[in-house]
């Protein structure tokens, strides 16, 4: 009985992790994974757990004017309870906590520099929703679309992979951020645009004589009655040996606008030419102005360097549908010898985050990819370079408050697109970023999809995989 | 009895030996095909999974499978579990005395499945434990605990055993209970259990598990018939028992049981396994050890190499720069398609691609076709893709993917000793590259392949095997022009000396096409002896009675089938589409 009694006592003690004995300081800050040093979370984010690298035991307090919070233990890494980490985000809300962390490695106990996390009350939308994707760039087999509730770890599926297996589903967007009004697209087997309205989900056929391809890049119309979609004849060309893996590139390009009401593509010769490729449409907050990219064609894939889009707006009647006659240059870039891509404003409609990268269209894989931002009202450039990595940084979305922003990046390995949030400040600031928190530190690690088009959403999609999967492989609609 | 039942154990030895010996290419292959993870992070792919914690348990054994005498071992060891339980099974249920067909029809049913189908989605474990807990069941003396058990545990069996396994256990041990014992209980827990066999499925599709209805349910059944005769056997079992069959014991019966058992083995070891497969796993391990003779070797027991065989052994005479010598040795009624692969997304083929491209010291399509090979395995990814990308990787200096990669393998369980291989290689910036350098870029992966050949000849990586691929192929094409204008303008020698088959096409020009070279070749005398031979032949041939007969001619022209010459005379070329596939033969 003794015996059994000490036994569960050693199992207590050592479940709990020892408190750390004679600490010697160090005066840097600990190498944690993943990296939230010095970072800016909204009060409503899931718990940060972390590792410190090469530690076998931690101890990690949360402190606030020299008050301790909380206190986790844990071997090398910190699994900090829900409710716990709630309770504590809600006392520091709008405050700064210290994070002191001190790690026992190779058999000594280590102080290290106290980090902080800026928890602000500017919240961040219950929801994103992104695709998971292998990163084989051609053929996937099991692509579904997730979303991730972001003050906790749940991931539910919305098309899930296991029913979906042969169709590519991608360019899953919201408008004005609601999960009952959404559309994405199904490709190769089941291919149609899927369009969900709150008693009425169906699939439409975008693909009409009049225009290159069915809609690819798409965003929604504020008012919700049209989608602007880009017609595109894609390509890849696969690299031999550079940094660069593949080339997506199109051979012709423009634009279209889908009435949502009549199932009705609109269309407009003059986005719709030889001489000129047109993508990425973005309508601007009040929906009066729709922006794009726009290239001269180029001999594609040799000239892909010289592939180089700028960014150009154009008047839109809601009323009417129609584009207005003068298309005008938005000069967002001091070096015109790069190309832009993904243009966003800001639901305010004050700020433009595009992707600027050396040439292209498709800068998910070019190392040079970074995020870039303007102020439309001055047209001064917003310093990203807290957001920003030295790998590909390229897709990219506004909370629906505009004080978040959330972006994909390969910057963990090059191979992997990971999730990342930054917070911009009311003063135009941008914040460090900070990755998509996992229950596992070692998460990333081990994951072998990428996360791709990260979409904020402000509240759950209620609708069951197995709903939108009827959805999916019924007939389609042809639009008019 | 047990005295005549010990005979069954003297086959499992036997069926170790046919493991290593004669399915070593099985085996590596069902390892390289694995993939595990230690963790909940991968358990979670599984742990509400019908039948998924059976798939968890072979994914886990089969990473064993790197050492073959292991590998022989579980597969030999499952199938003795089989017998085991089907032993204490039929003990159980009274069948009488002829015990020794009955208990070893399961594990015999088995072994022709493992040597057929490859076994995936932990199907062969499934009927390992399908056994184990039928034999579980019957142990328990007490019929109130053995219902209740089997009914608290119905959720687990499930998670286990899947859809049909499921099904196969309580329709069992219902037959089971009806016929062998007596209470209104019983009857209580067999309705319980259908309803809870006939609802679980559903529950699961609705609340539990995302998936398509059928694979919750019936596709073993519907796909893999033969599936069902190895779950519905307990059930006929039962059958038997409850129609209280015994047969007396004679000698003569031993006899002709022990007949029927062995011939049963051994058509099992030779008429039901799939040689053919078999020969090509052997080929595709030898050549993912690069051990090229062994594939040359292999090659030559061949009489109809497939596609891919021929690609393998057309890689193997590339890397030890015999193409140029043996080309025509191996069949060569494939043309131009028997030296590339389609470029079509599908496992195996993505795998050889891979496989081609690494060899060519092409980093960025192996890595691609590699990828693509992921894609395509069951679990979307597997440890052959993952060792050949952690290796392409590190010779490309993508230090911190190959570090992911490595250490995701690490997190599996025997692979430390190749990890702490590549970690040396990873740690140490003076490695050996010979990879296409980043500077030599072009763009890959775009049909015709010649195309492709052409532009890694011009980018200078890997000259030796680029020209030969380039040579042969114009060669297979008939496209003497090009090949002589090529040969003529770049060719570098291997070691001095010109391989066969270019001094048969350099007499052949000498003879018949006449293009003036700017260069001088000697030939060998041997094969200008050869050549005069083929000519007086193929003269004297034509001049008979033969020569209207192109087919005969071709027969009686037979011994030059190794030639160019004979090629080119008789050789009809498939036609090849855009993307590589051979649209007609």
């Amino acid at each position: 009985m003794r015996i059994i009694f000490f036994s569960l006592l050693l199992i207590l003690v050592y479940g709990c992790g020892s408190r750390p004995k004679n600490v010697t300081q160090f005066n840097q800050y600990p190498k944690i994974s993943p990296d939230y040093i010095n970072i800016t979370i909204p009060v409503n984010i899931a718990p940060l757990n972390f590792k410190v690298v090469d530690a076998e035991e931690v101890e990690v307090e949360f402190m606030q004017n020299d008050v301790s919070l909380l206190v986790c233990r844990g071997g090398g890494k910190i699994d900090i309870p829900l409710n716990k980490w709630q309770g504590l985000l809600e006392k520091v809300n709008g405050l700064v906590v210290d994070v002191k962390v001190t790690a026992l490695i190779d058999g000594e106990w280590k102080g290290y520099r106290p980090f902080i996390i800026n928890v602000v009350a500017d919240s961040i939308d219950p929801y994103v929703a992104y695709r998971l994707i292998e990163p084989g760039y051609e053929l996937g087999k099991r692509l579904g679309l997730f979303q991730r509730e972001l003050s906790t770890f749940n991931e539910t599926s919305f098309v899930d992979p296991k029913l979906t297996s042969g169709s590519c589903v991608n360019c899953h967007a919201f408008c004005n951020y609601s999960p009952k009004k959404f559309m994405f697209h199904s490709r190769w087997d089941n291919a149609g645009t899927i369009i969900v309205e709150p008693g009425n989900a169906r699939k439409v056929n975008t693909k009409t004589n009049k225009v290159i391809s069915a809609g690819a890049y798409r965003m929604w119309h504020p008012s919700g009655r049209y989608i602007a979609f880009s017609q595109n004849k894609t390509h890849q060309a696969f690299h031999a040996s550079s940094d660069k893996l593949v080339e997506v590139y199109d051979l012709e390009s423009g634009l279209m606008i889908y009435d949502v009401k009549n199932n009705k593509v609109l269309t407009d010769s003059r986005f719709k030419q030889k001489n000129s490729w047109q993508t990425f449409p973005a309508w601007s907050p009040d929906g009066k102005y729709l922006y794009f990219c726009q290239a001269k064609p180029q001999h594609m894939p040799m000239d892909y360097k010289e592939l180089k889009y700028q960014l150009h707006r154009v008047a839109f009647d809601e009323e009417s549908g129609q584009l207005s006659d003068s298309i005008e240059s938005v000069d967002i870039l001091q070096d015109s010898s790069k190309s832009i891509s993904f243009p966003t404003i800001s639901p305010d409609g004050q700020y433009l985050l595009y992707t600027v990268a050396e040439s292209g269209t498709f800068p998910i894989w070019h190392k040079d990819a970074d995020l870039g931002m303007i102020d439309l009202s001055s047209g001064e450039s917003i310093d990203l370079s807290n957001a920003n990595s030295e790998s590909s940084d390229s897709y990219h979305a506004w909370s629906s408050n505009g004080r978040w922003i959330t972006f994909t990046s390969r910057r963990l390995n090059d191979m992997y697109t990971t999730l990342h949030f930054a917070y911009f400040d009311e003063n135009g600031n941008i914040h460090k970023s900070f990755i998509l928190p996992q229950q596992d530190p070692d998460f990333y690690t081990y994951f072998l999809k990428s996360y791709n088009i990260p979409e904020f959403i402000n509240g759950r999609i209620e609708l069951s995989p197995y709903e939108l999967d009827k959805i999916i492989k019924s007939e389609a609609q042809n639009a008019i | 009895m047990r005295k005549k039942e010990s005979i069954i154990w003297l086959l499992f030895p036997i069926i170790w030996l046919f493991w290593f010996f004669c399915m070593s290419g099985y085996i590596g292959n069902m390892e390289g095909t694995n993939f595990f993870q230690h963790g909940m992070m991968y358990f979670d792919n599984f742990i509400d999974k019908p039948g998924g914690w059976s798939d968890y348990a072979e994914h886990f054994l089969l990473q064993f499978y790197q050492w073959r005498w292991l590998g022989a071992l579980i597969q030999t060891l499952i199938l003795v579990g089989i017998f085991i339980f089907t032993r204490g099974i039929i003990a159980k249920i009274g069948i009488g005395k002829n015990r020794m067909i009955f208990s070893s029809l399961p594990f015999l049913m088995t072994l022709a499945l493992q040597t057929n189908l490859q076994p995936i989605e932990g199907q062969i474990v499934e009927i390992f434990f399908l056994y184990l807990l039928m034999w579980s069941y019957l142990q328990v003396k007490h019929s109130v605990i053995r219902y209740s058990i089997a009914t608290i545990l119905s959720p687990i069996v499930f998670l286990i055993l899947g859809g049909v396994g499921t099904i196969a256990l309580y329709l069992s041990i219902s037959v089971y209970e009806l016929f062998k014992n007596k209470g209104v209980t019983r009857i209580i827990f067999i309705v319980l259990w259908l309803l809870i066999v006939a609802a679980q499925p559903f529950v699961w599709y609705e609340y539990i598990y995302i998936s398509n209805m059928e694979d919750m349910y019936m596709s073993l059944a519907i796909k893999k018939y033969i599936f069902g005769i190895v779950y519905g056997y307990m059930f006929i079992l039962l059958c038997i028992s409850w129609a209280n069959k015994k047969f007396e014991i004679t000698k003569n019966l031993l006899i002709v049981e022990s007949l029927g058992i062995l011939i049963i083995f051994g058509t099992i070891l030779f008429c039901v396994p799939n040689y053919k497969i078999e020969s090509f796993f052997k080929m595709d391990q030898a050549a993912i050890k690069a051990d090229w003779d062994e594939v040359i070797e292999l090659a030559e027991k061949l009489e109809h190499p497939s596609r891919e065989e021929l690609c393998l052994t057309n890689l193997a005479l590339a890397s030890k720069r015999e193409l140029g010598d043996r080309l025509f040795e191996f069949n060569s009624q494939m043309g131009v398609a028997g030296l590339y692969l389609p470029r079509e997304i599908e496992y195996k083929n993505s795998v050889l691609e891979g496989e081609f491209y690494y060899r060519m010291y092409i980093p960025n399509e192996a890595i691609h076709m590699s990828l693509q090979a992921a894609i395509d395995s069951p679990q979307g990814m597997d440890f052959r893709t993952l060792r050949r990308l952690i290796e392409i990787n590190i010779q490309k200096g993508n230090t911190i993917v190959a570090d992911k990669y490595l250490t995701i393998l690490e997190n599996a369980t025997n692979y430390s000793n190749w990890c702490e291989d590549r970690r040396a290689e990873l740690a140490n910036p003076s490695i050996v590259n010979s990879l296409l350098p980043v500077e030599m870029d072009f763009f890959i992966g775009s049909r015709p392949f010649i195309s492709d050949m052409a532009r890694v000849f011009d980018s200078g990586a890997n000259i030796e095997m680029t020209q030969e691929y380039v040579l042969c192929y114009l060669l297979l094409n008939k496209d003497l022009n090009r090949f002589y204008s090529f040969f003529d303008t770049f060719y570098k020698p291997v070691g001095g000396r010109i391989p066969k088959i270019y001094q048969e096409a350099l007499l052949y020009n000498m003879l018949f096409t006449k293009k003036t070279l700017k260069n001088n070749y000697n030939i060998d005398p041997e094969i200008n002896k050869r050549f005069l031979e083929y000519n007086a032949s193929m003269s004297v041939t034509s001049k008979s009675a033969l020569g209207g007969n192109k087919q005969q001619i071709e027969e009686s022209m037979k011994a030059f089938d190794d030639t160019l010459w004979y090629y080119l005379n008789f050789a009809t070329l498939p036609k090849v589409s855009a993307r590589g596939q051979i649209i007609m033969q």
